[in-house]
């Protein structure tokens, strides 16, 4: 059963921010040899290229590395959020060398809908990305499934989103009150069901991920 | 792109190479270039170092072995490693690593006919690396010297001198204990043990909790507290 899918536009392409030029190599090869896909690839060695590549040349999805090293993964990070404001209706496939639950969770509850782990077989990341082409719903790789032990988060609001960032910034509950002109007990109560959805335990676990995304 | 025409010279077009990386396309990655490069040369796939024997490493040239692990569990990959080494001397290793693991790699790993490669290396540096038998000296590439390790705080300069009491509050902190836990286990009040967690950060010169965690989190705070490597 093979299926050829291309989108709309011929000069669209797959962009794909991968650092390392071996795996860059491995995915160029499963692209071309592989079924379905026949769109161009475009590889983007350093994430701050990406950002021009992406607002000059039409693209159908981009496929973003997410590193260990928490220097890089501020960058990504910062990366996917643009993104996602920019290209609201793009889809963006998360390729993570990362295998922190806590920070899978915090991908997906930026509203990420693909990630696949890179410990994964070449088939099954061309069989996910194929479906990530098709369909809307959320699709994890079977590892990454695994991490998150299937109780997928509920993705983060809009307000919670806001009160993590201030708080991993180091401001307090109160400071982030004020900053947002909410009561503490409403700000007290995002951080606890953002800190829910994300599987953080405590203070110290928050600021780790804080760290980790911050790259401090 | 990645498809470099101009022909650089090969001394070893014949490579034998073992590559082991947990992560599949990198492997595959790694294989379709050095076929590019020299189709005469052949790769070995492994994804568990635990698969490398010394009959295998009669047969090659080369290995290259992606590591990716915490601190942990590359203390043991070492000793395996290391055993090895001891075996097979004409084998060149060339090892791809992560930021994390780059001081304790020099210092356990970095001996005669070893590579130290970062993850960002370029694709010229790595085929030089690969083909071209490099002869008994030992090489840390340029990218990998050049990564940052995150920005050094201005913490790191100044000589702290914590009390014994406040490196006890800060400890059972980084462990994730609440200030009302820590207060509870040594049997003292709680605004003695907040005052304690105050004037350590003011020793330090932080001024908030997040800022606390990066220094408990970084290397030289680690230290300062005798706190084992953190992993994971």
């Amino acid at each position: 059963m093979k299926k050829i899918i291309t989108t709309s536009n011929e000069l669209s392409q797959i962009m794909v921010i991968m650092p390392c030029v071996l795996t860059a190599a491995g995915i160029i090869h499963q692209l071309k040899t592989g079924p379905g896909i026949k769109d161009a690839i475009n590889i983007i060695k350093d994430i701050d290229d990406a950002y021009d590549e992406i607002l000059n040349k039409p693209h159908s999805m981009v496929v973003l590395n997410i590193s260990n090293s928490s220097k890089q993964l501020a960058d990504e990070i910062k990366f996917i959020k643009w993104y996602r404001k920019e290209k609201p209706n793009k889809t963006i496939v998360i390729y993570t060398h990362n295998h922190k639950v806590s920070i899978l969770k915090y991908l997906s509850s930026l509203g990420v809908r693909v990630i696949i782990s890179q410990y994964e077989l070449p088939s099954i990341f061309m069989e996910m990305l194929i479906k990530s082409f098709s369909s809307s719903i959320a699709l994890y790789s079977p590892m990454i499934k695994k991490i998150l032990q299937e109780q997928m988060p509920g993705e983060l609001t809009v307000c919670e989103i806001q009160v993590i960032e201030q708080l991993i910034l180091g401001h307090n509950v109160t400071q982030v009150a004020q900053h947002l002109g909410r009561d503490v007990r409403t700000v007290s109560s995002h951080k606890r069901h953002a800190m829910e959805k994300l599987g953080l335990h405590c203070d110290k676990d928050l600021h780790v991920l804080g760290c980790d995304l911050t790259g401090k | 792109m990645l498809v470099n025409k101009e022909r650089t010279f090969l001394r070893n077009p014949f490579c034998r190479a073992v590559v082991i990386s947990k992560r599949p396309l990198m492997r595959e990655g790694l294989q379709i270039v050095m076929k590019e490069k020299a189709a005469e040369s052949s790769q070995i796939l492994l994804a568990d170092y635990l698969d490398l024997t010394s009959d295998i490493l009669d047969k090659v040239d080369v290995v290259m072995f992606e590591l990716d692990s915490s601190q942990q569990e590359f203390i043991e990959q070492c000793d395996f490693l290391s055993h090895l080494k001891k075996e097979s001397q004409h084998v060149r290793w060339i090892f791809i690593l992560p930021l994390h693991l780059r001081n304790i790699a020099v210092e356990r790993l970095l001996t005669a006919k070893t590579s130290l490669l970062s993850l960002h290396e370029p694709l010229s540096n790595i085929i030089e690396n690969l083909f071209n038998n490099l002869g008994d000296i030992d090489i840390i590439s340029n990218s990998l010297l050049q990564e940052q390790v995150s920005q050094t705080s201005v913490n790191d300069m100044v000589k702290t001198s914590l009390t014994f009491s406040e490196c006890r509050v800060l400890r059972l902190i980084s462990k994730g204990w609440k200030l009302v836990q820590i207060a509870t286990v040594l049997e003292k009040n709680y605004k003695t043990v907040s005052a304690q967690k105050k004037s350590a950060m003011r020793r330090l010169e932080i001024k908030t909790d997040a800022e606390m965690y990066a220094w408990l989190f970084s290397e030289h705070g680690k230290r300062e507290l005798n706190i084992p490597p953190y992993n994971q």
